[in-house]
């Protein structure tokens, strides 16, 4: 009796003792293949960068701000219950060295006074104003105004409360310049900023349709007059950790994919866009939480089915500057929305992914993205999980397993550490030691520590996303259709956002 | 006698304005950058600020803008020195609290006539 | 799968990676400060001279220039950087000055001859560098280098040709419009504008060339002044086949504000044309201040489409005092969309911040 039941036992541990050694080595391998893809891109960024260098004394800056034919620019800036800092903001903005361009502010229905501070710093008069509807917009304009008596090249418009996306559409809608530089109202821009991200718009105009730029972290930094005037590498933990995410993933990553003609995602602090394009693929999806990757991944599909040659660049100076978390919680929450983000946008465009319609997005840069960013997660937590599993079931040599680790840890410092070797070298903004020493804290623990602890909050953004969750933030709710299971959902989103 | 603060993140440029200056009886301060050039003016009062308004991080408008804002130096007689030719943006300078601009490429003789005018136009 | 010693020997490896880059990194720095203080060092003696230079009068630069010309090779590389940074920035008597250095020196010859180097940087270099020296001998080589394989060092040339301003210069720049190698129509447009109005003979042979040149031979007219050519830019705006020429044409007529560039705006209005033309030549109008468009400008108040209305809306503002009454009883008696652009108008007059600017649609 008993050796009958033992029979199935110890085949169904045989058969899990080979599972989990399979497991075990995907996630192995899985760790190796990432941490040399990233590798291989920071690389491709230092190959770009030291090209740069040599260029640096022709590039054309100068002639870029005298020239009358330098393209103008409607700086767009949403901002809901920013009260505090906005005028401020709007100061540095108008202050930007660019020869011409407008600042226009969307109040997205806040309710803490913002565009009474507006009205008081900027002398603001209420102007009767007749809306163009080149893309669709939620929230009804409640009133328009204008600066009085200056030259100063200022608009502000308040609407009712429609999130982000609605807002930086009502923007589009009342830019009136060909391209539009989408702005966070907490970002801190260099005053240079505008020329840097506007010169492939020069450069290459028949091609170039969006470009984005480096963002920073303003954390520690020395900021004055709204502008960093020293960065510096701050002094918390979690502070360091990002530094050194921002500078591999952010700066070094997306460089190297500007690179190879696959830049996905330019962040919604920064980015700079051809407003007909950005018309004729419809606007922002106000029903997506990472709307500037989506704009950006829809671009890529509205041009690609189109047939258009064209362009969407990285660039590299140093521009932009944001504050990060250095809340647990805040972080949780930030982390959580971004994978949300990512998982809705990826199921949107799921039809992309491998389609070699969709040219190197398609089966290179799509593809990249949902192997090392969104499944990263789930591997990774795999791991933890998986690989004490096998030692404790004798699946792997626990000897080998450890030294493993060990080098495969070692592998994702390193690499973390290339891209510090990389910034110094080619950029070279913290000019103090102790800042080389906070980042190369950051780099060991951002490997060991930081990227598992993310790696739970990303899971469950990434499980909201697939679910379809509402949104816990801003006000806005999904019209009717969250009930409706994940397939459709997503194909009922994608329509929506095909609107043209 | 004057004393004259000359803010600009060319080294070249900054030596060069505070070579023809010396020499035509000022007391120069330099500094590189917007910052520096903040700094420099609340440790020591200067009678003139020359700023240029290309500078990486805060920019001449910038430096303008704060330098208007404090009490202390809300009167402080401000040159830009700009690349720019347009007409607005000169609008833009003067918005930003600016007495005279210099356009790039200048001639050392030139911002030297013109930054002794605007300190005899002070003086009156 | 893999043996433990790879993977001992990759620990191994990595942790000499590891330490080498923290190395590296701590080198990068001190190899970059020694650099720059090296150069500092070298450069300080003769930096004192060339101010001196730059500042003197003109009785004492000969010998200045002199011991200038004299020092040794490693001193003028030092001091190069500076020479050329101050050769953009200086004017007048200190500029002429540096140029004749420069020649004394050879320089300008070595960097026509770094123009056929086969480092991209270099020829961009040294194509930045003739520019700034507006060194003429060096136009025939440049308008070569705008063929050249980089894009960059293409830019560079065709900048450098605007500096130099020799209008010998204007055929190569409209034929680099086109091709394999192309370079950009906002920086050739930049280069021809700088050669000015003397250019502008051989800038309207462009308007019989390829669409692209026919486009930057207009706008380039245009902006510099070129009222003889309007009855052949208002051709361009009637008959060209191409809707870029056509909007190009309507802009420039507006710029040069001939009355002959009246009839074919008002034409270009129908509601037939391209909404880009319409909402161009609207606003020419209005750049023109001809008061015998404001009834054509009136009915385009109620336009379907917003942007040719409200550009419409501040063309008349543009009018004076005729505009501005027409806007006035469109708002009052004008239904809809009619009354509401005309308020919209008068209230950004009335606040003083009128948004004159036409939108710029298609040209970039």
């Amino acid at each position: 009796m008993s050796r009958v039941g033992a029979e199935p036992w110890a085949t169904l541990l045989d058969a899990l003792h080979s599972l989990v050694a399979v497991c075990d080595h995907i996630v192995i391998i899985y760790f190796l293949s990432i941490n040399t893809c990233y590798l291989v891109l920071i690389l491709v960024a230092l190959r770009e960068f030291l090209r740069r260098q040599g260029r640096a004394p022709f590039a054309g800056y100068d002639d870029a701000v005298t020239s009358p034919f330098t393209p103008p620019v409607s700086v767009i800036m949403p901002a809901h219950n920013e009260a505090v800092g906005i005028v401020e903001a709007v100061r540095a903005m108008l202050l930007l060295h660019y020869p011409v361009f407008e600042v226009v502010i969307v109040d997205d229905g806040s309710t803490d006074g913002t565009l009474d501070a507006l009205r008081e710093a900027f002398d603001l008069a209420e102007v009767e104003h007749v809306m163009p509807d080149d893309v669709p917009v939620r929230g009804r304009i409640t009133s328009v105004h204008l600066p009085r008596g200056g030259p100063v090249p200022l608009l502000v418009a308040r609407k009712e409360n429609g999130g982000k996306a609605d807002a930086l559409n009502v923007g589009i809608n009342l830019a009136r310049y060909p391209l539009v530089c989408m702005v966070d109202a907490d970002s801190i821009l260099d005053s240079q900023a505008l020329l840097a991200v506007a010169k492939p718009f020069s450069d290459d105009p028949m091609r170039v349709v969006a470009s984005g730029g480096v963002v920073g972290l303003a954390n520690g930094c020395t900021v004055v007059g709204g502008r960093v005037v020293e960065p510096h590498v701050p002094r918390e933990l979690l502070g360091r950790v990002q530094v050194v995410e921002y500078l591999r993933a952010f700066f070094l990553g997306r460089t190297g994919w500007s690179k190879l003609g696959g830049l996905l995602i330019i962040a919604g602090a920064f980015g700079l866009f051809r407003r007909d394009v950005v018309v004729a693929a419809g606007g922002m999806d106000p029903d997506c939480i990472g709307e500037d990757a989506e704009l950006v991944i829809r671009l890529h599909r509205h041009l690609r089915e189109e047939g258009r040659d064209y362009r969407i660049v990285f660039v590299t100076e140093p521009i932009s500057w944001s504050e990060a978390p250095t809340q647990r919680s805040v972080l949780a929450h930030q982390r959580r929305r971004w994978h949300r983000g990512l998982t809705e946008i990826m199921l949107k465009h799921r039809r992309m992914i491998g389609n070699p319609r969709y040219g190197r997005i398609g089966l290179l840069a799509l593809p990249f993205h949902v192997l090392f960013e969104l499944l990263a997660p789930v591997v990774e937590l795999a791991g933890v999980v998986l690989v004490p599993l096998g030692v404790l079931l004798g699946a792997v040599n626990a000897d080998f397993l450890w030294r493993f680790l060990l080098a495969a840890y070692f592998y994702a410092v390193v690499v973390s550490l290339v891209s510090v070797a990389v910034e110094e070298s080619a950029f070279h903004r913290f000019t103090r030691w102790r800042d080389v020493w906070g980042s190369l804290v950051g780099v060991v623990a951002e490997n060991i520590g930081y990227r598992q602890m993310t790696a739970w909050w990303r899971l469950r953004g990434m499980w909201d996303g697939l679910r379809g969750s509402p949104q816990v933030w801003g006000s806005m709710t999904r019209a009717g259709f969250a009930s409706s299971g994940e397939a459709e959902d997503s194909q009922v989103k994608a329509g929506g956002g095909d609107r043209a | 006698m004057a004393r004259v603060l000359i803010a600009d993140d060319d080294a070249d440029i900054r030596d060069l304005v505070a070579f023809k200056l010396t020499q035509g009886g000022h007391q120069v301060t330099v500094a590189p950058d917007g910052m520096a050039a903040l700094k420099a003016v609340r440790e020591e009062p200067v009678d003139l600020a020359l700023l240029d308004i290309r500078m990486p991080g805060m920019s001449g408008l910038d430096v303008c803008r704060e330098l208007r804002a404090a009490p202390e130096t809300a009167t402080l007689p401000v040159i830009l020195i700009t690349a720019r030719s347009q007409e607005g943006d000169v609008e833009v300078g003067f918005a930003a609290g600016a007495d005279d601009y210099i356009i790039k490429p200048f001639s050392p003789r030139e911002l030297s006539s013109r930054v002794t005018a605007l300190l005899n136009r002070v003086e009156r | 799968m893999i043996p433990p010693g790879v993977v001992r020997a990759a620990l191994l490896g990595l942790s000499a990676v590891f330490v080498a880059l923290s190395l590296l990194i701590v080198c990068i720095r001190g190899v970059r400060v020694y650099r720059q203080r090296r150069r500092e060092r070298i450069a300080a003696p003769v930096r004192g001279l060339l101010l001196q230079l730059l500042c003197a009068d003109e009785d004492d630069q000969s010998e200045l220039l002199h011991q200038l010309t004299q020092i040794d090779k490693r001193t003028w590389r030092a001091l190069e950087p500076s020479l050329t940074a101050l050769l953009g920035k200086v004017a007048g008597g200190a500029r002429t000055t540096l140029i004749s250095l420069y020649e004394l020196r050879g320089a300008a010859g070595d960097a026509v001859a770094a123009l056929g180097s086969h480092r991209a940087a270099r020829r961009g270099r040294a194509a930045q560098v003739l520019g700034q020296l507006a060194h003429r001998p060096a136009v025939a080589p440049l308008c070569r280098l705008l063929a050249d394989r980089d894009p960059e060092v293409r830019l560079a040339a065709a900048r450098a040709l605007g500096r130099i301003g020799d209008s010998a210069a204007v055929p190569h720049l409209l034929e680099c419009l086109q091709g394999p190698r192309p370079v950009p129509p906002g920086v050739v447009m930049s280069a021809l504008v700088s050669l000015g109005p003397e250019s502008q003979p051989r800038v309207s042979a462009g308007l019989r060339m390829e669409p692209l040149a026919r486009a930057v031979a207009i706008e380039v007219l245009g902006a510099t002044g070129a009222v003889s050519r309007t009855s052949e830019i208002a051709r361009a705006l009637r008959e060209d086949p191409e809707i870029e020429v056509q909007i190009k044409a309507a802009r420039a007529l507006g710029r040069l504000g001939m009355p002959e560039a009246l009839q074919p705006l008002l034409a270009a209005l129908d509601p037939d044309r391209p909404v880009s033309l319409r909402t161009v030549s609207a606003g020419a109008l209005g750049n023109l201040g001809a008061v015998v468009a404001e009834s054509r400008l009136v009915e385009l108040l109620d336009d379907p489409n917003t942007h040719v209305a409200a550009t419409a809306a501040r063309a008349l503002l543009r009018l004076g005092p005729v505009g501005q009454g027409a806007l006035r009883t469109a708002a009052d008696h004008a239904g809809g969309r009619a009354a509401a652009q005309a308020r919209a108008a008068l209230a950004e007059l009335a606040v003083g911040g009128a948004r004159h600017g036409v939108r710029v649609e298609v040209a970039l």
